[in-house]
């Protein structure tokens, strides 16, 4: 008898033990920036470096995305106001989510991240430099919590794919994630086929990052990013050759000298950071004909005078947020439509965001992520 | 001085601004043939003087964005260098200049307001709104504590720096607490810049420049006397503790409102005035109207090399007047310590 319960005990045990193993494995990841580290998977409990990185956490796992966040940045709610409100309608409960100061350049308070024993936190790329100048790593490697890079915004093109199969590991969610990839890939291939098929006469398009934002101008984008996604699409992105890095400035002379044929201004509603603005509000179930009222004021500024694409009415507003996440291919679409509307006759964006939702997102889709000066609303 | 070296002075003035007008005008970002230039210039102000063979954008380019700006940069340059002769004379320190007094760091402040904390509410006139009230309360701020701990140079120079020091400690915990997204154009304009300028904003700046200088003009010859110390203004006749509030008062409006347009620039006010006193002597009716048209010239062409330095990428124009401000007034020291 007495056999038998030790043989019942380690068996038990052995089971548990298998059990643990399997809930929780070590394994060797590597993130975008080429560091390897040992993380036990999958993940209970995430730190999310910013907020907005519920974008590509919500396509992983669209039936409980913050299962696993214990803490977060409180960027979300200020960016991108329309989608937060949607998410805590559906999950009441992120409203009581330890929010992190300072994460957006790298700094944030590393006792309160210890205090929530989370077993990675997720950064994004352009926080490194003031991550390992405050030696972050390090101390949190002391107390046994990984850190990981991944990278949406800097060299979204390229760093999306590993981002999005390395969160996939993290979260157990390979499969999800080789999916959402496949999916991602096919849009873009229906860009990339046709114009390599017809290679039409590429427009010069002038991108204005956060348009209205500031009384500044012009921020843009050199060659990546948007800037990349314009190169996608079908066009010339007219900064590339301004801007060194992904992000900087143009002078007005340059724009109305460069005189542009289509222009593509960013936008979101902004409103906590800058009330009352001239920015663009586009985004999630916006209000177009205020945003559209809004981007024909910003081609009544001096950089805009007299240029092409103000001209014949190429002017455009975009979503600002798909320069910072995995939806990026549907900018990439909109963009091509704009740019080649003869080429693109068939393809349409927004049943491809629409899809995106219904396959991948919690949330039902809402339109008003793109706007037209032309458009009859 | 000699009889005709005013007169020499001032047509090289003039001649100087002239130079540098076309020159703002002339050079930049994009390559615009001085034909054009000029032809632009010429068929605004006088429509029709000449046959237009120039494109729509490079009409655009000379008018709308770089003539609006060197005018911005000729105005702010002249009421900057004029606030820093008087106030060398108010206070009595050589060292004066309109950033000495907190009533530029009062402008900051409003402007920060209104960059990170208000938002566009009154359009594009909110940040030189935010910034000239921010710059009129500093300025009230001076006076009162002027006012309430005695009214000599002495307690004016300290009045105002201890109001810069809480005015600047205010805008960085306004900057703390605003979205770190927007902190770079609160730099921009904290280091000054000119790029906003735009024709219908460039009214206030210049109506507030006209109508100081001309009242300072007119009160030249009491600045004079008050040059000369206290005890000497005061066996003269004049009203001693009130000109210096009167001065202060117009120096701190004017300095608000060239604050409120380009952001704060320094070292205009400080070594232009010494310049102009090296050439033309200490007479404040000859000091004020060159101190005016050598710090148009140089701010114009500081502008000029914050546009075309780094192209396309616009430098804040505070960079350039610091830096060569600075090595110029090191160049300054040493000669006179030579001579």
């Amino acid at each position: 008898m007495r056999r038998f319960f030790h043989t019942a005990f380690a068996t038990a045990g052995l089971m548990a033990a298998l059990m643990t193993a399997a809930a929780a494995e070590p394994k060797t990841v590597t993130d975008v920036t080429g560091r390897k580290v040992e993380i036990d998977v999958p993940v209970k409990h995430v730190i999310l470096g910013e907020g907005r990185q519920i974008y590509f956490l919500a396509a992983l796992d669209r039936e409980a995305p913050f299962s696993h966040v214990v803490g977060w940045r409180d960027d979300l709610a200020k960016a991108d106001p329309e989608t937060y409100a949607a998410y805590l309608a559906k999950y009441p409960e992120i409203a009581k989510l330890p929010v992190f100061g300072g994460m957006k350049d790298g700094t944030f308070d590393i006792e309160q991240a210890v205090a929530l024993k989370p077993d990675v936190i997720v950064m994004n790329i352009d926080s490194k430099t003031a991550t390992e100048e405050a030696g972050y790593i390090e101390k949190l490697a002391k107390v046994g919590i990984p850190l990981v890079y991944v990278d949406f915004r800097d060299k979204a093109m390229e760093n999306t794919e590993p981002s999005m199969r390395l969160l996939g590991t993290l979260m157990g969610r390979e499969q999800v994630a080789e999916d959402f990839i496949r999916f991602r890939a096919e849009q873009i291939r229906r860009v990339t086929d046709v114009l390599d098929k017809a290679k039409p006469t590429k427009p010069l398009v002038f991108v204005e990052r956060a348009g209205g934002y500031s009384e500044d101008c012009c921020m843009s984008f050199g060659a990546e990013n948007f800037g990349r996604m314009v190169e996608i699409a079908g066009g010339e992105n007219m900064a590339k050759s301004l801007i060194p890095g992904t992000f900087g400035t143009v002078n007005p002379e340059q724009i109305i000298a460069a005189n542009p044929d289509q222009v593509i201004v960013t936008g979101g509603n902004w409103q906590a950071y800058v009330p009352g603005g001239a920015w663009v509000g586009v985004g999630y179930g916006a209000d177009l004909k205020e945003a559209q009222r809004k981007l024909k004021a910003l081609t009544e500024r001096p950089a805009f005078t007299g240029i092409k694409a103000v001209k014949s009415g190429e002017v455009h507003g975009i979503w600002h947020q798909f320069y910072n996440n995995p939806y990026q291919f549907v900018a990439v679409q909109q963009i091509a439509k704009w740019l080649h509307p003869d080429l693109f006759a068939d393809l349409d964006p927004t049943a491809t965001f629409k899809e995106l939702h219904e396959r991948f997102l919690p949330l039902p889709y809402k339109p008003g992520y793109f706007v037209s000066v032309k458009d009859q609303l | 001085m000699p009889h005709g070296k005013p007169i020499l002075l001032t047509l090289l003035a003039f001649l100087l601004i002239l130079v540098a007008i076309t020159a703002g005008l002339s050079l930049g970002a994009a390559a615009v043939p001085l034909k054009t230039v000029w032809g632009v210039v010429a068929d605004r102000l006088v429509p029709g003087s000449v046959t237009r063979d120039w494109s729509a954008g490079r009409e655009s380019i000379v008018w709308d964005v770089r003539f609006p700006r060197v005018v911005l940069a000729a105005l702010v340059g002249a009421g900057l260098a004029v606030v820093g002769a008087v106030l060398q004379v108010v206070t009595r320190n050589p060292l004066a200049d309109p950033h000495l007094l907190g009533v530029s760091s009062g402008g900051a402040c409003g402007a920060i307001v209104a960059l990170l904390h208000t938002g566009m509410i009154f359009g594009l006139i909110t940040v030189p709104l935010f910034a000239f009230l921010g710059a009129l309360a500093a300025t009230g701020a001076v006076i009162a504590v002027t006012r309430f701990s005695g009214r000599s140079a002495e307690r004016l120079i300290l009045s105002g720096v201890a109001v810069a020091f809480v005015a600047t400690a205010l805008s960085n915990l306004l900057i703390y607490l605003g979205d770190p997204r927007a902190v770079q154009s609160v730099v921009f304009w904290m280091l000054g810049g000119l790029g906003l300028a735009q024709w219908p904003h460039l009214l206030y700046p210049a109506l507030v420049l006209f109508v100081s200088l001309v009242w300072l003009i007119l009160r030249a010859r009491e600045i004079n006397g008050l040059a000369m110390g206290d005890e000497t203004a005061a066996t003269l006749g004049l009203p001693v503790a009130r000109l210096r509030a009167q001065l202060f008062t117009v120096t701190a409006l004017l300095t608000g409102v060239m604050v409120a347009f380009s952001g704060a620039i320094g070292f205009i006010g400080l070594m232009v005035p010494h310049i102009v006193r090296l050439f033309a002597g200490s007479d404040h009716v000859r000091v004020i109207p060159l101190s005016a048209a050598f710090g148009s010239v140089a701010l114009v062409l500081a502008d000029l090399a914050a546009r075309t330095l780094m192209a396309p990428e616009d430098m804040p124009v505070g960079v350039i007047t610091g830096f060569v401000g600075g090595i110029g007034f090191i160049l300054l020291i040493s000669r006179r310590n030579r001579g």
